[in-house]
């Protein structure tokens, strides 16, 4: 019971944090979307070439920003020693993995949120096979992105190298996350005749919850060092 | 010699080259750093 | 005893090495499709088993050492991170150059070829991480999850790269091969097997070293 309640706990004081410092979130947003506009420009402006990787981009965009709110989400529980402090409490460790684990696929969500119609805008593109699937492919997909990301960040907000070692643990392996995600989107925008939106949800599915099982067994050897 | 792919010996020799090649220097690496250094033990 | 065991093992590992390369080179015939090219093969193929063995090893020491809490198992599982990055390397290499003169390409998203390279980057951190903690006992437990997180990763990344491919996979592999050719990769496969025990030992006693070497600066009051 204590598992559910700690999570349950730190999912709504995370939530109120974001709220709170909303400045936070706005940057993580700008940098979103800039890095949207960036691979539009990178790619020409060519309009077929760009909506036939819109998908790729958007992905993109989401997993480069999750390298900063991932850190970031980590690094307010370092600040003025609080996991420390959260340690000396009977909160169950497991329970705070799973809460930080859903609120920041919750922060990717809202990134995804806004990042998908600015893309239908740019790319004109438009979820042929519904609101529904894109949907689950998000939060899929976003759960997948925080499983491994959550317990990186909290070993890489503890390190003196962080900005480069927490990439270079985490890229390597989100690569079946990131190409299950590109590949459902783009089946959700432009039909799936091959019937594959399955297979790579299940991808996804599989891949988030093996992580997150990872991560609510090994977090508490983690943060006890 | 009839094969359908000739002259692949290039890549072949250069293949055998590099294992040979990484192998031997990463042994010897490997031997130099696993022995007791005199001066630091007692 | 150990410095028999290490002898014996350099000795096999090199042996079966230069025995390898000379039956593969000279006495294995050529192969009917591929001519000359296939015997890097013999080199290729082992370097394959090796890294994924060395990656496995790291794994079981991993566990180990989170139940443990043995620095012994800590020590193994860094070595054979490493060793499994060279052999990886070993294997990236000599994949690309075969297929160059086989498929006209130097890389191509084959899935085998894509999860050893995005393991390489994978490991890579791992030792990357392993440099960056100077306190030992959070190095060898965070390390150790780390160890467990990417090999599950391995049969993930390799299923999604080969449904993502599967709809232009170019090349099939040679199931079928000739008793000729059989024995070269059996002496090339046993020939790695020793040389990654002979490395991975190098490498514990190595590491063992270096810890023994901080206890007693630390003792004495060096500062490092």
């Amino acid at each position: 019971m204590n598992f559910l309640r700690s999570g349950w706990a730190t999912l709504q004081k995370d939530m109120r944090i974001e709220w709170r410092g909303r400045a936070r979130a706005q940057g993580a947003l700008c940098f979103a979307t800039l890095v949207l506009l960036l691979f539009s420009f990178a790619a020409g402006p060519d309009a077929v070439t760009l909506g036939r990787h819109a998908p790729g981009y958007v992905w993109l965009a989401i997993l480069l920003t999750s390298t900063l709110s991932l850190s970031e989400s980590m690094r307010v529980e370092m600040d003025d020693r609080a996991l420390e402090g959260l340690r000396l409490l009977p909160v169950d460790m497991r329970g705070f993995f799973l809460g930080k684990l859903v609120s920041n696929a919750l922060f990717l969500c809202c990134i995804a949120l806004i990042l998908f119609p600015m893309s239908f805008a740019l790319f004109e593109v438009k979820p042929t096979l519904g609101f529904a699937r894109l949907a689950g492919v998000v939060l899929s997909g976003s759960m997948a992105i925080s499983a491994p990301g959550t317990i990186y960040a909290t070993m890489a907000t503890q390190l003196k190298a962080r900005d480069i070692l927490f990439p270079m643990l985490l890229f390597p392996v989100l690569v079946p996350a990131l190409v299950a995600s590109v590949k459902a989107t783009s089946l959700v925008l432009f039909g799936d005749p091959m019937h594959e939106f399955g297979g790579w949800m299940s991808v996804l599915v599989i891949f988030a919850f093996v992580y997150s099982i990872l991560g609510i067994v090994l977090f508490e050897r983690i943060v006890e060092e | 010699m009839n094969g359908l792919i000739n002259g692949g010996w290039d890549y072949v020799n250069a293949a055998y080259s590099i294992v040979w090649f990484v192998l031997i220097s990463y042994g010897i690496f490997a031997w130099k750093q696993s022995r007791p250094n005199q001066e630091k033990l007692p | 005893m150990g410095r028999f065991l290490d002898l014996g093992l350099f000795i096999i590992a090199s042996g079966l090495l230069l025995l390898g390369s000379i039956w593969g080179l000279w006495i294995a015939p050529p192969e009917a499709m591929m001519g000359d090219v296939y015997r890097i093969m013999f080199v290729h193929v082992p370097s394959a088993w090796a890294a994924l063995m060395a990656y496995t090893t790291c794994l079981v020491a991993s566990v180990i050492y989170l139940f443990s809490g043995k620095s012994g198992a800590d020590h193994v599982a860094a070595a054979s991170a490493e060793v499994g990055l060279v052999f990886n390397a070993l294997l990236l290499i000599t994949g690309s150059l075969w297929g160059r003169p086989t498929w006209g390409v130097w890389w191509t998203w084959d899935p085998r070829l894509t999860t050893a390279a995005i393991m390489f980057f994978a490991y890579a951190g791992y030792l990357a991480l392993r440099g960056a903690i100077d306190d030992d006992r959070r190095r060898s437990t965070w390390c150790a999850v780390v160890g467990i997180i990417i090999y599950a990763d391995i049969p993930i990344v390799w299923f999604s790269v080969k449904m993502w491919n599967s709809l232009h996979q170019l090349q099939s592999s040679p199931k079928t091969m000739d008793p000729a050719m059989v024995t070269p990769l059996r002496i090339g496969a046993f020939a790695f097997l020793f040389a990654f025990l002979w490395l991975v030992r190098r490498r514990v006693v190595a590491l063992r070293l270096r810890a023994q070497n901080d206890i007693l600066m630390m003792n004495e009051g060096d500062p490092r």
